[in-house]
């Protein structure tokens, strides 16, 4: 059996063991069988890596068919996987940081008194479902892996289903995930159409035989499903609920792997989207849009996992941005660093929230660098990475889209002015955050919590827990080194056979490196640097002056604490208004309809009723009825035009 | 001789009074020969179609419809007699447990 | 004609008083009339051998039957009066309607034609003749060439036939005896 299908199997394995024995298990023994699983999986996706490191560029695309899946007339799909520089990264990633939280989650969940059993196994379901997403080698194979990770994210959000805010999160996601699936299966519908096939190379060797209409509106539906997994504007606001989970989930689902699904199709399907410039066009608007709103609403939010939230959203605008204007390859990019740091960031989240008993609110928090140091140091890798800090890994990704939407031909300065201007912002509203939480003094005790369990004690973070922090800070650190521009163009090599560069965006690819790129680079860090200053300066040096500046900018305040009251118009948009439908269609058309059916009802019964007395029970009736069933039948044919 | 058509309006003019008998009789032997008398008829108007078509086949079919018309007799009786013994009646209008 | 006329007054007039006769026997014998007088115009279709098998086994074999069972039932039973109102008026409205619509079936026949005359009598039996032996012989007896039919074209529903009255016997057995243990 080919290597790459243990990364599937094995994981598979731990969600069915866990699953149907699971009961049979000590408390622990989910979570390590599930965490062996998944290392396990990473094992062989290293492997798979190798491997494909000694083959020559060329050879580095190969589709391994397990089965034939569908076949159906014409139509037919495979249970196969892909395997080019792309997917490979991908399952690297999706199966390295997936240990990696798994590792983190046994510390986490430890104390769950149950659930533990059904936190685990739907952790490797999500694997499983997100490997398919990203082996896949057609769009329905993908498609099953993409409603996976929609399901795997929805059970694990509605973890403490117990709780409401927690299942209408749950509700929530699965909802809007599903408008996306629903887009992205019309959108599949329309390409079989079009292109006679779902396979990527059925379909990408055919790109060029359709009409850019049916592209545009090919590519738009897929967006429509990209867009809903990834949190983007307008189907964003099921991701900062989504927050209702774990921790460990909120980390692994909602901010290193599934929400770049979205990313990974984008840039899986750029020969389509290439030939459709209105969706890259809309891409790439949508992308600022949600950078800058991200970044924005992320400034006021006090709960610590929504900022986390609302930046996994801004960050993923970058990327949208990146891929609409071509540099797909600087997406990927900071796919991987935002995988990393984000992850360490909500994982240093979480051992904040475990420590101090389950409460996520910044306003409650504070003081808590000298208790808990493990989380300071990486909070604030983590941190640094995000505001692209050199040489911190986001430093190098995020300045390579910025330095991209400067000067790729699709992209204009405003454009370019916006992603560094967020820059500056993340870095305040990531450091706003940090601050709150680890400096100043201690607040627990000012505010009342509405957790019983917690004495102001302490909980001081498993080996389980702070070896994650530390693989994940490492990576966090230097995993940007891998592309320096001028210096090493290792990653965008090792992507080269994936993204063969459009023509227009050849002459100054992502990593053409330069005075440009070190200028814009430099202006990028110091802008972060400042958006650090500002919140030092705010949150620590002056912090009264904070609460005096959100009083004077009341309005505006409420206005971004609030979300923009997006949530608040899809309320009044689609559920008031399906609402009010609904009980208008009750008290009228109902009515009507109940009307219809009794009605039916009580025609047949009369019907019936008039009619039985021709069943007289006499045979000498029934043989006079056929008597004149035989006299009408020959008039018929006498008569009747025959 | 007479015309063919003569023997189908006899043949006709038999069944038509078969066809009343079975209504208007509530004896049902009487039924009963009413139907072995609308046999009659269509088998006269078998062997008339033999002729006038210059078939051997009417006179075959008739033949079959003499067989199965015997066929059914036997059962037919057996079924009244059976009906006799259980219900100490033979009248047709006896029997409506049909009634809907 | 005039054999033809009679025949048909007598078996017309017989079946009328079959159907009206108050008594069954009366009935019984008035069909047997009937059935004589059907097989005598066999005769004059050159049906001999419907003739033989009418008188056989109608008048003979099933008028017996028929006979044995009324004499069971209590022959001379008054029926009581017709509980079913309107069914009489409706039933000679319908016969007539039937018989109306079976004279103008005839009329519009394809073979008006032939229904007109009375066609010689039959070719078909050289036609039989030579199905059997490949050419045209002397011309063979009405009842070989039944025969012949039966046993060649008509071998498989013949035999089936034969099938179904020994069902029939079965039948009658089965249901004429007084308990079935």
């Amino acid at each position: 059996m080919e290597l790459v299908w243990y990364c599937l199997l094995l994981p598979l394995a731990g969600f069915a063991i866990n699953a149907v024995f699971g009961r049979w298990l000590p408390r622990r023994g989910h979570g390590i069988l599930a965490t062996i699983a998944c290392f396990g999986a990473f094992l062989a996706a290293c492997a798979v890596f190798v491997n494909f490191l000694g083959l020559a560029a060329a050879d580095r695309q190969r589709t391994l068919i397990l089965y034939n899946w569908v076949v159906a007339e014409n139509f037919r799909a495979t249970f196969g996987a892909w395997l080019d520089p792309l997917s490979v990264l991908m399952l690297l990633i999706v199966t390295g940081v997936g240990f990696v939280i798994h590792l983190f989650a046994i510390g986490y969940m430890a104390d769950e008194a149950e659930g533990q059993q059904r936190f685990f196994a739907y952790l490797n379901l999500f694997i499983v479902a997100m490997l398919v997403l990203v082996l896949a080698n057609n769009y329905m194979l993908l498609l099953v892996g993409w409603g996976g990770v929609g399901f795997a994210s929805f059970a694990l959000i509605s973890h403490y289903y117990y709780r409401e805010e927690a299942a209408d999160a749950a509700v929530k996601a699965f909802i809007m995930n599903t408008i996306g699936d629903v887009g992205m299966m019309l959108g599949i519908f329309l390409m079989w159409v079009t292109y006679g096939s779902v396979e990527f190379a059925g379909v990408f060797t055919k790109a060029n035989s359709a009409g850019t209409g049916t592209i545009t509106a090919i590519t738009l539906l897929l967006l429509v499903g990209a867009l809903a997994k990834s949190g983007q504007v307008p189907l964003h606001t099921w991701l900062p609920d989504a927050m209702a989970g774990p921790t460990p989930v909120s980390a692994l689902i909602h901010a290193a792997t599934m929400v770049t699904a979205g990313v990974y199709l984008l840039a899986r399907s750029w020969p389509l989207y290439e030939l459709a410039p209105t969706t890259l066009t809309t891409i790439t608007w949508l992308g600022a849009i949600t950078m800058v709103l991200g970044a924005l609403i992320g400034l006021v939010q006090t709960n610590i996992k929504r900022v986390l939230a609302f930046s996994t959203i801004s960050q993923l605008g970058y990327m949208f941005l990146a891929a609409g204007i071509g540099a797909y390859s600087a997406a990927i990019f900071h796919l991987l660093t935002h995988a990393f740091f984000k992850a360490l960031l909500f994982l240093a989240a979480g051992v904040v929230i475990h420590a101090v008993g389950g409460n996520e609110d910044l306003r409650q928090m504070g003081g808590l660098r000298g208790k808990l140091r493990s989380a300071w140091l990486a909070y604030g890798v983590g941190g640094l990475a995000i505001a692209g800090i050199p040489p911190f890994s986001g430093f190098f990704s995020k300045d390579e889209i910025i330095y991209s939407a400067f000067t790729s031909s699709r992209s204009n300065i405003v454009l370019g002015l916006l992603t560094l201007l967020t820059g500056g912002l993340t870095a305040f509203y990531v450091f706003r955050s940090f601050f709150l939480a680890f400096y100043g003094a201690s607040r627990a005790e000012t505010v009342s919590t509405n957790d019983g369990s917690h004495h102001g004690g302490l909980h001081p973070p498993g080996a389980t827990m702070v070896i994650p922090l530390a693989i994940l800070g490492v990576l966090a650190t230097i995993g940007g080194l891998i592309q320096i521009p001028d210096l090493n163009h290792a990653f965008e090599t090792y992507l080269e056979p994936v993204f063969t560069y459009p023509t227009h965006l050849a002459a100054t690819g992502p990593a053409a490196g330069g005075a440009t790129y070190w200028t814009i680079a430099i202006i990028a860090a110091a802008l972060g640097a400042i958006g650090i200053g500002v919140a030092y300066f705010l949150y620590v040096a002056r912090p009264a002056l904070a609460a005096n500046l959100a009083q004077q900018f009341a309005g505006i305040h409420r206005f971004l604490y609030n979300r923009l009251y997006i949530d608040q118009l899809y309320d009044l948009l689609f559920v008031r208004t399906t609402r009010w439908l609904s009980r208008t269609l009750n008290r009228g058309v109902d009515r009507l309809i109940d009307l219809l059916v009794n009605g039916i009802g009580l025609l047949v019964r009369e019907a019936s009723m008039t009619l039985r007395d021709v069943q007289s029970g006499y045979v000498r009736h029934y043989a006079l009825m056929i008597l004149a069933g035989t006299v009408l039948i020959i008039a018929y044919v006498l008569f009747g035009g025959l | 001789m007479a015309p063919l058509s003569y023997y189908f309006i006899l043949s006709a003019l038999l069944f038509t009074v078969g066809t009343v008998g079975v209504l208007i009789r509530k004896n049902p032997l009487i039924v009963f020969m009413s139907i072995e008398l609308m046999l009659n008829a269509a088998n006269l108007s078998f062997a008339s179609f033999a002729r006038a078509q210059n078939l051997m086949a009417g006179q075959v079919i008739a033949f079959f419809v003499i067989a199965i018309a015997a066929a059914e007799v036997v059962v037919g009786l057996a079924i009244i007699l059976s009906i006799y013994r259980t219900r100490q009646s033979v009248d047709v209008d006896d029997l409506n447990v049909l009634k809907g | 004609m005039v054999l033809f006329l009679l025949l048909a007054i007598v078996s017309v007039a017989a079946s009328i008083a079959m159907i009206t006769a108050r008594n069954s026997i009366h009935s019984a014998l008035f069909l047997v009339v009937n059935f004589f007088c059907l097989s005598v115009l066999y005769l004059t279709l050159n049906a001999e051998f419907l003739a033989a098998v009418q008188i056989v086994v109608y008048a003979g074999a099933i008028m017996v039957l028929f006979l044995f069972v009324i004499t069971l039932l209590n022959p001379g039973r008054e029926e009581s009066s017709d509980r079913l109102t309107g069914q009489r008026p409706i039933a000679f409205a319908l016969g007539l309607a039937l018989l109306a619509e079976i004279a103008l079936l005839l009329s519009q026949s394809s073979l008006r034609e032939r229904l007109g005359t009375f066609p010689p009598a039959a070719p078909f039996l050289e036609q039989v003749q030579s199905k059997i032996s490949g050419q045209p012989t002397a011309p063979v007896g009405n009842v070989q060439a039944v025969g012949i039919e039966l046993f060649t074209t008509y071998l498989l529903p013949f035999e089936i036939v034969s099938l179904v009255l020994l069902l029939a016997v079965i039948g009658a057995v089965v249901l004429a005896k007084r308990q079935l243990r």
